[in-house]
């Protein structure tokens, strides 16, 4: 398990290109319940039910969404996540 | 007949009759059979055993054996690839978090088992969880559904209505522990969170 990053002040696009290359992606899947994706990403990422509603249903609408960056250690621990939670999750090099 | 989740102040409670409870353990069996087979060791019994001096220093996992996609429907859901479109990748992914990940579904799994598992002179079917376990047993319950949903072909075809199978339909046992996980999924979720 890891705790989200997060930054107060937002940084330079060309500086987070460099520190955060990696995107978890969250595909979507007809058996997952979507109450349960909302759950995973508050009980994984500690996003409020706010953000973590709006991604579910990004990822139910348009099939997919990146639902944290990081590095590639990072990334591939909430990859991880995903899965042992039978969410269907793969990484992707940010671009 | 089962009653959903609620809450109290000790945590978690709902009631499954003695055949529900025995039903969804079965299901919960099937998964633990699929994935006590850590891969890396079937993939280790076609190499040549490693080298001893490696073993002793602790160097093997540097070059472990490889752990193959499963070809098996159900655990390849359960076990998915972390990189898509870059094999070499997904072979890397799996050989460090294929065990792992095995180790905690088998975890999950087990945990929803010792809290189904009511003594028999138990007569009000009462099932308790606490809200730490009921972490665990969310993700165990949504593994049986994630297998049942492959077995039902819901992944090729979402819109798929269960509910017109015929009596003698081979599947229809497994839709209707379909419908049956997921409204008591649904029913701890809600207890869960909305009872936060």
């Amino acid at each position: 398990m890891t705790a989200p990053f997060e930054l107060a002040e937002p940084m330079a696009a060309e500086r987070t290109q460099v520190d955060k290359p990696w995107a978890c992606i969250v595909w979507d899947d007809p058996v997952n319940l979507m109450s349960y994706v909302t759950y995973v990403f508050m009980t994984h990422f500690h996003y409020s039910k706010e953000k973590s509603t709006q991604l579910m249903m990004q990822v139910h609408g348009e099939g997919k969404a990146a639902v944290n960056t990081g590095t590639r250690e990072e990334i591939e621990r909430d990859v991880t996540a995903m899965h042992s939670f039978g969410l269907w999750a793969t990484m992707e090099r940010d671009s | 007949m089962a009653h959903a989740f609620q809450r109290s102040a000790e945590g978690l409670h709902c009631r499954l009759e003695p055949v529900e409870r025995a039903l969804i353990m079965g299901l919960v069996d099937e998964i633990i059979e699929l994935l006590d087979q850590p891969g890396a060791d079937q993939a280790a019994s076609d190499k040549p055993p490693a080298d001893p001096l490696a073993v002793e220093l602790g160097l093997t996992d540097l070059d472990g054996p490889s752990v193959e996609r499963p070809d098996d429907p159900v655990l390849a859901r359960l076990l998915p690839d972390g990189y898509p479109d870059d094999p070499e990748a997904a072979a890397e992914f799996r050989r460090f978090t294929d065990d792992s990940l095995r180790q905690g579904k088998l975890a999950d799994a087990a945990a929803l088992k010792i809290g189904l598992a009511l003594p028999v002179d138990n007569d009000d079917d009462l099932i308790e969880v606490s809200t730490a376990e009921a972490a665990q047993w969310l993700r165990a319950i949504n593994d049986v559904r994630l297998a049942l949903g492959v077995r039902l072909g819901i992944a090729e075809d979402p819109d798929r209505d269960l509910s017109q199978l015929d009596e003698d339909d081979p599947l229809l046992g497994a839709a209707m522990m379909y419908d049956f996980m997921t409204w008591w999924q649904d029913s701890l979720l809600v207890a869960l969170v909305d009872g936060a």
